[in-house]
């Protein structure tokens, strides 16, 4: 706590955050804000909201695109694999069957096709996401952990052109927000 | 929100009678051709098996797509689905063709003896086969028995003509009733129908296909079929739809959002389908027993080989690829073109599943298309006139706002 209040970089600003006071009316603010021309916004709930994505404008994530080519090299791999292996270094008859056998492939195939594409899915989400993230300026904030709870949060980033404290706190207050709080930067500290 | 989407003023929700007779005379007309050439085949020795097996395929081709609509309605209410009720009634339309499969069947009883040679066992020209025919019958005679093969598929008729007549009768009432103790009552029934249907199908298909070699069985095959059923369904639902809103119908109602969530449905089933087909496939290969082998040689030795990779791409690789992305499932044309290719290649499916046990060089004949353009023929034209009968979608089921609100986010 006392650390909290040493605090005096007040130029530092990174953002205004807001609370609403449910998903339906967290999705209208978003709409009100956007509409008031503010786009670097973000919005902090403890579990998705239907229609959020395309309230915020956001653009589609490119991780689909990424498992499957995770996906791809895993089938690609397996196959390649099972050849080299059983058909050259260690060419071994198994059953009476050829020494290449491309219909044994198919579940060694499968399973590093998933293995590969459910990776690619939670470490790719990582880094799309930049997680882990062990420090980010809202946690300074004392009521942000509700995120994860009931609280449902509205931030507009210092980044955002038409940007400034007292416009950032009128639009999250028209939009129907409370506890409107200016959040600061200070890992630059 | 509902109130906000159950405007239905603007949307087009009926078929003029007219035009919903016209296509069914069309279909019927193409239909009855197509059975009428077929039929020509049985009664020539020369013919009869050519056209015999390519009725069978036929027969089993609508009876698929008929008891497997039926069964996704019965699906929606069984897990009391909202996204799917603006779909519903097209599955609906298409489940009561049911007890036209009765009439369809009769070829199938009266040459019961010439399709499947446990019933004629002293009529199998080639010693060898006779002899396997006989050794297997011995763990089998229960089974295989005349009255008790007939009395099966008086059961399987009787639960399919009553559920899919009883779902659509029923929904269609609740246009004019707007009860939803109707609804209820369906979703009461829905467990009991999920798992007679799933019963049902799995030994009609060990009757009448399997039984085609009786000495050769899996229990994969109902499960086989079942997949090739729900995804030929999933995508004649898809198919339906979109030609609709082709010709206007249902614009506004039924959306990118619903296409989208049976695309996911369809993609799904591809994969189910080929890893079912693959299972069935790897333990036979694996165990390399000859009197199980025997009828994967048969499909594919002799031409066979062609229809096999004609399936895993056409029934597997293409949709699967095609239905990857969420731009596919959610574009107008791609979906209705692969929707297409899948209730077609169902019948392929089917064709490669029975027909390399009568014909020993793979071949298309005369009958396959004829038999095929018959039952498929009937089948549409039969539901063409269904469709013009009601609303194309259940106006008044009380989910119908959340359907049509529906939204993947």
């Amino acid at each position: 706590m006392s650390a909290k209040t040493a605090v005096t970089f007040e130029d530092n600003v990174w953002g205004v955050v807001a609370e609403y006071k449910s998903p339906g009316a967290l999705l209208e603010a978003v709409k009100a804000v956007r509409q008031a021309g503010f786009s670097a916004i973000d919005t902090y709930t403890p579990f998705p909201i239907h229609g959020m994505d395309r309230a915020m404008g956001l653009r589609p994530t490119i991780l689909p695109y990424l498992v499957l080519g995770g996906g791809l090299t895993g089938v690609g791999c397996a196959i390649l694999l099972q050849w080299w292996m059983n058909g050259f270094d260690y060419p071994f008859i198994i059953g009476g069957k050829p020494i290449i056998s491309y219909q044994a492939y198919v579940p060694v195939g499968f399973e590093l096709m998933v293995l590969l594409s459910a990776l690619t899915t939670v470490f790719g989400l990582f880094a799309l996401c930049r997680l882990p993230q062990p420090y980010h300026p809202l946690f300074t904030h004392d009521r942000f952990p509700r995120f994860s709870d009931d609280g449902f949060f509205l931030a507009i980033e210092a980044t955002d052109p038409s940007f400034s404290e007292a416009r950032a706190r009128e639009a999250l207050a028209a939009a129907g927000g409370t506890e409107i709080t200016v959040v600061r930067d200070i890992s630059e500290t | 929100m509902s109130a906000m989407h159950t405007d239905l003023s603007a949307a087009r929700l009926q078929i003029p009678v007219g035009a919903a007779n016209r296509w069914a005379m069309i279909f019927g007309g193409i239909g009855l051709l197509g059975l009428a050439a077929t039929a020509s085949g049985f009664f020539s020795e020369a013919t009869r098996m050519e056209s015999l097996s390519a009725y069978l395929v036929a027969f089993f081709y609508v009876l698929t797509l008929a008891v497997g609509a039926m069964f996704f309605a019965a699906l929606q209410h069984l897990v009391g689905a909202r996204w799917s009720v603006v779909l519903r009634r097209i599955a609906e339309n298409y489940g009561s063709f049911t007890p036209w499969l009765i009439l369809l069947f009769i070829p199938i009883a009266v040459f019961a003896k010439d399709i499947l040679p446990w019933m004629n066992i002293e009529g199998i020209k080639n010693p060898e086969y006779r002899q396997a025919v006989t050794v297997a019958m011995e763990s089998k005679t229960w089974y295989l028995t005349v009255p008790f093969f007939f009395g099966r598929a008086v059961i399987y008729f009787a639960f399919w003509t009553f559920a899919g007549l009883f779902y659509y009768r029923k929904s269609v009432e609740v246009d004019t009733s707007g009860d939803a103790h109707t609804i209820l009552l369906l979703r009461k029934l829905a467990p009991p129908t999920v798992i007679l249907f799933g019963l049902t199908l799995t030994f009609a298909a060990f009757d009448w296909l399997m039984g085609v070699d009786p000495t050769w069985a899996t229990t994969m095959f109902g499960v086989y079929g079942f997949a090739g059923t729900m995804l030929s369904s999933l995508a004649l639902i898809a198919l339906t739809a979109r030609t609709l809103q082709g010709y206007g119908y249902m614009e506004g109602v039924v959306n990118d959002e619903h296409f989208h969530d049976i695309g996911k449905l369809m993609f799904g089933f591809t994969v189910f389908w080929a890893y079912i087909a693959y299972s069935m496939f790897m333990l036979i290969w694996y165990a390399n027993l000859p009197e199980e082998t025997v009828w994967y040689r048969k499909h594919w030795e002799n031409g066979w080989s062609t229809l096999t990779w004609t399936l895993i791409l056409l029934h597997f690789l293409v949709p699967f690829f095609g239905l990857i992305s969420r731009t596919a499932k959610r574009h107008p044309t791609i979906l209705k073109a692969l929707a297409a290719l899948l209730v077609v290649m169902h019948w392929v499916d089917l064709y490669w599943l029975i027909m390399p046990l009568f014909r020993e060089h793979m071949a298309f004949s005369f009958y396959d298309f004829a038999a095929v353009l018959g039952t498929a023929g009937l089948f549409f034209g039969v539901a063409a006139r269904t469709f013009g009968k009601a609303a194309l979608i259940p106006i008044k089921d009380p989910h119908l706002a959340d359907s049509m609100g529906y939204d993947n986010g």
